[in-house]
């Protein structure tokens, strides 16, 4: 209807009237506030879809990992590395030295939202990250027993991506995850992870490790629970090129 | 003339039975370590890293032979001052009680030799215990336990050397180890210049080392600002090369302090050899 309207408008005139201006900034401004509506109105299940889909895409891929820890009690070098994964929940990082890993991996998260019928999820607002309009969704399992107690994500609605993630969890307590993308978005698979997490303080005795070089006199200034950083770049993406299980044995 | 003495005070010390105690005693604890780590050393480790592992997935080959080498030198460096003691406490006061310095500096060789001669003889037998134990640790441990990155536990933070570096971290460290029991060397050989018993000076370097090690390992402030004079405290300096980013100042201080320690010593012996009345 609104179509034959505006054809009968432009019709009558082969340059629009200020009528037809009016006609047509109106029409424009309506259809966009619809497509606005339209992707305010996506429930947070269709978000949650929407990164599963993204996900979905990627049967396999390898790249390489450069671990950095930011964490007061741990000094070591940046540690390089190589993740492999394979659909359904395959994953395996290999280095040749000792790695310290944040306890969730990248794909657990994805591997926790694909399965949809064992939680709850609630919209619960919007937020800016890094310049871009997040849709909050919090996360609820279904189960008592799971390990994730609260998960909250900050998805960008539009492309299907998390932006932020930060879960809850009953083993290693909270935890942020700051995910950053780059040419692989399309597949949700980022090119930076942050993960921000508690670290309860490291104290060992002093005759356990035969420690004669240092103090071991309680610092009362110092909170028991600090957080540290762990920054994961992924780069040299591989994907759906096919992975040998042999590797994750 | 040095160099005949020397191969005297070679012979010397490897002719008696006690010269060998350290090296037996070495190579029973360095057995019974490497043995004890890989029957139970996972479960040790687990223990150690239990902390640590509620916060990280740990991935790679921890137990492995540096980590084996470093557990066995940080536990056995400890006790190598009381073998080093057992030797060189006795190189100038054993002759006196034997009766044989008399006769020894009635020889035209000077007396500034015979101390020069019996310090190159005790450094190079300290040198054999220090490369003996590093030898026997490093040997065995990459042998059964195969290289990896090594896994420092200190008190309050841990260090995550990469296996590269290894190697020349524990060969700088056995050359600190050795510069540290050259304090003791020194030290014992002083005492004896003192003493006409070969028990007192093996003794008495024995119990300040214990007294200076408890005293540098309390965590009282009262004992706070003594350390620094200990030489005690310089002497474990070769575990800091054990850390990342590597305390250069630190490291290079505490070696000038145990050269310093070194030659006063020396000094002292020599002042007291060359003027010391040979009686017996």
């Amino acid at each position: 209807m609104i179509l034959h309207f505006l054809k009968n408008i432009f019709k009558k005139n082969q340059y629009p009237s200020p009528l037809g201006k009016v006609a047509m900034g109106l029409f424009f401004f309506l259809i966009s506030l619809g497509l606005s509506k339209c992707t305010q109105a996506q429930t947070a299940s269709q978000i949650i879809n929407k990164v599963n889909i993204n996900f979905s895409k990627v049967n396999d891929y390898t790249a390489d990992m450069n671990i950095h820890l930011d964490v007061s009690f741990i000094k070591m070098k940046d540690i390089a590395a190589k993740v492999f994964f394979k659909k359904p929940n395959k994953f395996k990082v290999k280095a040749e030295g000792i790695m310290l890993l944040p306890k969730q991996n990248p794909n657990n998260i994805q591997a926790m939202l694909k399965d949809t019928n064992s939680y709850n999820t609630i919209k619960t607002g919007t937020d800016i990250i890094s310049g871009v309009t997040a849709t909050i969704i919090t996360v609820i399992p279904n189960a008592d027993t799971s390990d994730l107690i609260l998960g909250k994500f900050w998805i960008d609605a539009n492309k299907g991506l998390i932006l932020k993630s930060h879960l809850t969890t009953r083993s290693n307590g909270n935890m942020e995850i700051e995910h950053f993308y780059g040419s692989n978005s399309n597949y949700a698979l980022p090119d930076k992870l942050i993960f921000t997490i508690e670290t309860s303080k490291f104290k060992l005795p002093k005759a356990l490790v035969v420690d004669l070089d240092s103090s071991s006199a309680p610092d009362a200034t110092k909170s028991e629970t600090k957080t540290g950083k762990i920054i994961i770049v992924f780069s040299n993406y591989l994907l759906n090129k096919g992975v040998d299980d042999k590797i994750f044995k | 003339m040095i160099y005949r003495l020397l191969k005297v005070e070679l012979y010397k010390i490897f002719s008696r039975p006690r010269s060998y105690i350290g090296f037996v005693a070495i190579a029973i604890l360095v057995f019974i370590f490497q043995l004890a780590l890989y029957v139970d050393g996972k479960t040790y480790l687990t223990f150690l890293i239990q902390q640590l592992e509620s916060n990280f997935t740990i991935e790679g080959n921890i137990l492995n032979g540096y980590l084996i080498t470093y557990i066995i030198l940080q536990t056995l460096i400890v006790q190598m001052p009381l073998m080093v003691a057992l030797v060189t406490g006795d190189l100038l006061s054993g002759e006196a009680s034997a009766g044989t310095m008399r006769l020894l500096a009635t020889k035209p060789i000077s007396r500034a030799s015979i101390i020069t001669a019996k310090l190159i003889g005790g450094s190079f037998y300290t040198l054999l215990l220090v490369i003996w134990l590093g030898g026997l640790a490093l040997g065995f441990g990459l042998w059964i336990f195969k290289p990896g990155d090594l896994m420092v536990l200190s008190t309050d933070h841990i260090s995550i050397i990469p296996a590269a570096e290894c190697l020349w971290r524990f060969f700088a460290a056995c050359v600190i180890a050795f510069i540290s029991l050259s304090v003791v060397t020194t030290f014992s050989m002083m005492l004896s210049a003192f003493s006409d018993n070969s028990i007192v000076p093996i003794v008495t370097t024995m119990a300040v080392i214990i007294i200076f090690t408890i005293v540098g390992t309390l965590d009282v402030p009262l004992f706070n600002n003594i350390k620094p004079f200990l030489f005690t405290t310089h002497m474990i300096v070769w575990q800091k090369l054990f850390q990342d980013p590597l305390p250069v100042s630190k490291i290079i201080n505490s070696i000038v302090i145990m050269f310093a320690y070194i030659i006063t010593f020396l000094s002292i012996t020599y002042y007291r050899f060359i003027k010391k009345d040979i009686l017996s």
